[in-house]
C-alpha cells in the first residue's frame, strides 16, 4: 500500500507543482494524472475497494480535460480557444474534487478491511471511546480520513464554484483567492497522501487480529522499534 | 457483537452522510460550469464594439494660413515651405488622436485599416497598441490591451495622412467608419462623433487664460483678466446634445445659460469654472472631448471667442468590468 501511495502522492505533486522552461511546461498535469492513476490501479488491486476505481475514473477523465484543454489551446478561433480552455478547466477541477473524494473515502475504508496487511503504526493504540488494539487505531483512521475526504470536498467545492464563477466574469480578486485556496487544498491533500503513505510503511501481515494486538502492544507506538525488529520482519 | 454492529452502523452512516456531501458539491460545481458555459454565450462578442468618440478636432493648419496667421509665427515661417510639389501644402502640426474599442480578451486581431464613409478621401494611418500590462501572461502571449473584466480596451493611435488640401473640405463631420482587421475581417461602426473643423485663421479674437486648472475628478477652472468691456454672448458647442447632463459650466460661479448678457469691466478676472460627471453605465466608456467656445463680445461688436480644452472625460480608464458588460449590452441593444 504505502509503495502505491508513494507513487500517487508524487502524481499528485506533479500536478501541483509546475515545472516550466519559459512558456513550455515540461510535465503537464495530464502526464503525473496518469502517474497517479497508476497510483490508484495499485491500490485498487491491493484493497479491491470500490472507490479507488471511481478515484481512477474521475483521474483519467481529468487528464482528457486537462489534454482537451491543451488542444483547444492550439485552436485558432477565439470562441472555441476561450470555451474550450474554460470548460476543460471546469471538467478538470471538479473531477480533480472527485479524486480527492474517492481517493479519501477509499483510504479511509482500507483501514477496516480485514483482509488488509495492517499497519503497525497503529497497533496498540487507544480510541477515545476507551477501545484498545489495532482496531481501535483503525476505527480512528477511519474516523479521521473519512473526515478528511468530506471537509476537503466541501472546501473544494466551494473553490470550484468560486473559479468557474469568477472564470465566467473575471472577477480577478475572487479568482486570486480562490486559486489561493485551491492551492492550499492540493498541499493539504499531499500532507495527507503522505501521511497514508506513512501509516502503511509499517505493515503488518494479515491476519488473526490477537496476533496483531500483541505485536501492537509490545510496540506500543515505537514504530521504529517495530520496523527493526526481526520477529515482525519474519511475519 | 453489538457493539460491532453499532460500530459498523455508525461507519456506515458515516460513509452515507459522506457521499452526500460529496454529490451536493458535485452537483453545486457542475451547475456553476453550467452557468459559466450560458455566461459565456451571452457575454461573447462576436466582434468588436467601438466605443463612440465624441471629439471635436481641427484639421492640421497650412504652412501658409499659419504665416498669415496674425501672432502665430510672427513672421519666423520664413524656413517652412508652404507648399510641396503635388500641390500638397505643408502642414505644422498633425492631426492625432486615440480611438477606443472593446473586444475579448483572446482576441489577438488588431486594427489594420480604418475608413471613415463620410470622407473616405481622407486616409487615417491606423497603428493599434499591441503592449499590454508585463504580468497578464496568456500561454506565453503578452495581453493586449487594458484588460476590463471579461473584455479588453484597445486603443488605435490614428494619424491624418497629409496628403490634400484639407482646405477643400471644410468641416467635416465623421460618425460611421469600416474597419479592417489583421485578419482580414472587417466590419461597420457607430463611432459617434467626430468633429474635424478647419482652423481658426483669425487668432486676434481669442481670449487666453492666464490660469488654467483641471483636475482628474473632471473638474477644472480657467481664468483670465478682461483687457476690455466684455459681454458674454453664449456658448458655441456642436457636441451640446450629445454631452447633455454631463457637464457644468459657470462664469464667475453663474451657470453659463444665466450669464448670457452678462457684462464684465475691465480689469476684471473672469473665472470660467466646468465639471465633467461620470456617465451611467451605458454611456461609461464613451469619450468625450467637446472644447466648447465661450463667445464674448467687446464694446464695438467684435466677438472674443474662449475655448475649454480640458472639458472632456475619457471613458475606456474608467471603467470596470461589470460596467464594460452594461455598456456592451446597451450597444448591443440599439
Amino acid at each position: 500500500m504505502s509503495e502505491k501511495y508513494k507513487v500517487v502522492f508524487w502524481g499528485l505533486f506533479l500536478t501541483t507543482v509546475h515545472i516550466n522552461l519559459g512558456s513550455i511546461q515540461l510535465l503537464p498535469p495530464f502526464i503525473a494524472l496518469l502517474i497517479v492513476y497508476a497510483g490508484l490501479g495499485g491500490l485498487f488491486s491491493i484493497s479491491d475497494l470500490n472507490e479507488f476505481k471511481t478515484a481512477r475514473t474521475f483521474c483519467l477523465i481529468a487528464a482528457a480535460a486537462n489534454l482537451s484543454g491543451w488542444a483547444a489551446a492550439l485552436v485558432g478561433p477565439v470562441l472555441g480557444r476561450q470555451l474550450g480552455e474554460g470548460l476543460s478547466s471546469g471538467v478538470y477541477i471538479i473531477c480533480e474534487m472527485g479524486l480527492f473524494y474517492f481517493l479519501l473515502t477509499g483510504s479511509a475504508r482500507a483501514f477496516l478491511a480485514p483482509d488488509l496487511p495492517r499497519s503497525a503504526l497503529w497497533a496498540g493504540r487507544e480510541n477515545n471511546a476507551g477501545h484498545s488494539g489495532p482496531e481501535a487505531a483503525m476505527d480512528e483512521k477511519f474516523v479521521f480520513y473519512q473526515g478528511r475526504a468530506v471537509l476537503i470536498t466541501v472546501v473544494f467545492g466551494i473553490v470550484n464554484v468560486g473559479l468557474i464563477i469568477g472564470s465566467a466574469l473575471y472577477l480577478e480578486t475572487l479568482l486570486w483567492l480562490v486559486m489561493l485556496a485551491g492551492f492550499i487544498v492540493q498541499i493539504w491533500m499531499l500532507v495527507l497522501v503522505h501521511g497514508l503513505d506513512k501509516a502503511w510503511r509499517a505493515e503488518l501481515p494479515p491476519g488473526d487480529p490477537a496476533v496483531i494486538s500483541e505485536m501492537g502492544n509490545r510496540m506500543d507506538g515505537e514504530v521504529q522499534t517495530a520496523e527493526k525488529d526481526p520477529e515482525f520482519e519474519e511475519r | 457483537m453489538m457493539e460491532e454492529k453499532k460500530r459498523g452502523r455508525d461507519f456506515a452512516r458515516e460513509m452515507t452522510r459522506g457521499r452526500r456531501i460529496f454529490l451536493f458539491c458535485f452537483a453545486a460545481s457542475a451547475a456553476a460550469l453550467v452557468i459559466y458555459a450560458a455566461l459565456f454565450f451571452y457575454l461573447y462578442l462576436d466582434r468588436p464594439v467601438f466605443v463612440r468618440h465624441y471629439l471635436d478636432l481641427e484639421f492640421p493648419q497650412a504652412a501658409a494660413a499659419a504665416e498669415n496667421a496674425e501672432g502665430e509665427l510672427d513672421g519666423d515661417a520664413g524656413g517652412i515651405e508652404s507648399e510641396a510639389d503635388d500641390g500638397v501644402p505643408n502642414y505644422i502640426h498633425p492631426l492625432e488622436f486615440r480611438m477606443y474599442y472593446l473586444t475579448e480578451r483572446f482576441d489577438r486581431r488588431i486594427v489594420s485599416t480604418v475608413i471613415f464613409e463620410e470622407a473616405p478621401e481622407l486616409s487615417f494611418r491606423a497603428d493599434e497598441n499591441t503592449g499590454g500590462p508585463w504580468f497578464f501572461m496568456d500561454n506565453g502571449e503578452t495581453e493586449i490591451g487594458i484588460p476590463c473584466g471579461r473584455y479588453s480596451v484597445r486603443s488605435v493611435n490614428m494619424s491624418l495622412l497629409e496628403t490634400m488640401d484639407f482646405r477643400e473640405l471644410g468641416d467635416v463631420t465623421l460618425s460611421r467608419a469600416r474597419v479592417l482587421f489583421s485578419d482580414g475581417t472587417e466590419m461597420n461602426a457607430d463611432m459617434g462623433k467626430l468633429i474635424l473643423r478647419q482652423p481658426e485663421e483669425n487668432s486676434s479674437e481669442r481670449l487666453h487664460s492666464d490660469r488654467a486648472e483641471a483636475s482628474s475628478d473632471g473638474t477644472g477652472s480657467e481664468s483670465f483678466v478682461a483687457s476690455e468691456n466684455l459681454r458674454f454672448a453664449g456658448l458655441e458647442e456642436r457636441m451640446l446634445a450629445e454631452m447633455n447632463g454631463l457637464w457644468s459650466i459657470q462664469i464667475n460661479g453663474d451657470e453659463y445659460t444665466e450669464a448670457v448678457g452678462k457684462e464684465y469691466e475691465m480689469g476684471k478676472l473672469i473665472k470660467v469654472s466646468f465639471a465633467v460627471q461620470v456617465p451611467e453605465a451605458e454611456r461609461r466608456f464613451d469619450i468625450y472631448d467637446a472644447r466648447p467656445c465661450l463667445l464674448f463680445e467687446n464694446e464695438h461688436g467684435r466677438q472674443r471667442r474662449m475655448e475649454l480644452n480640458n472639458l472632456n472625460y475619457y471613458g475606456p480608464y474608467a471603467g470596470d468590468g461589470v460596467s464594460a458588460v452594461k455598456y456592451v449590452k446597451a450597444r448591443e441593444a440599439e
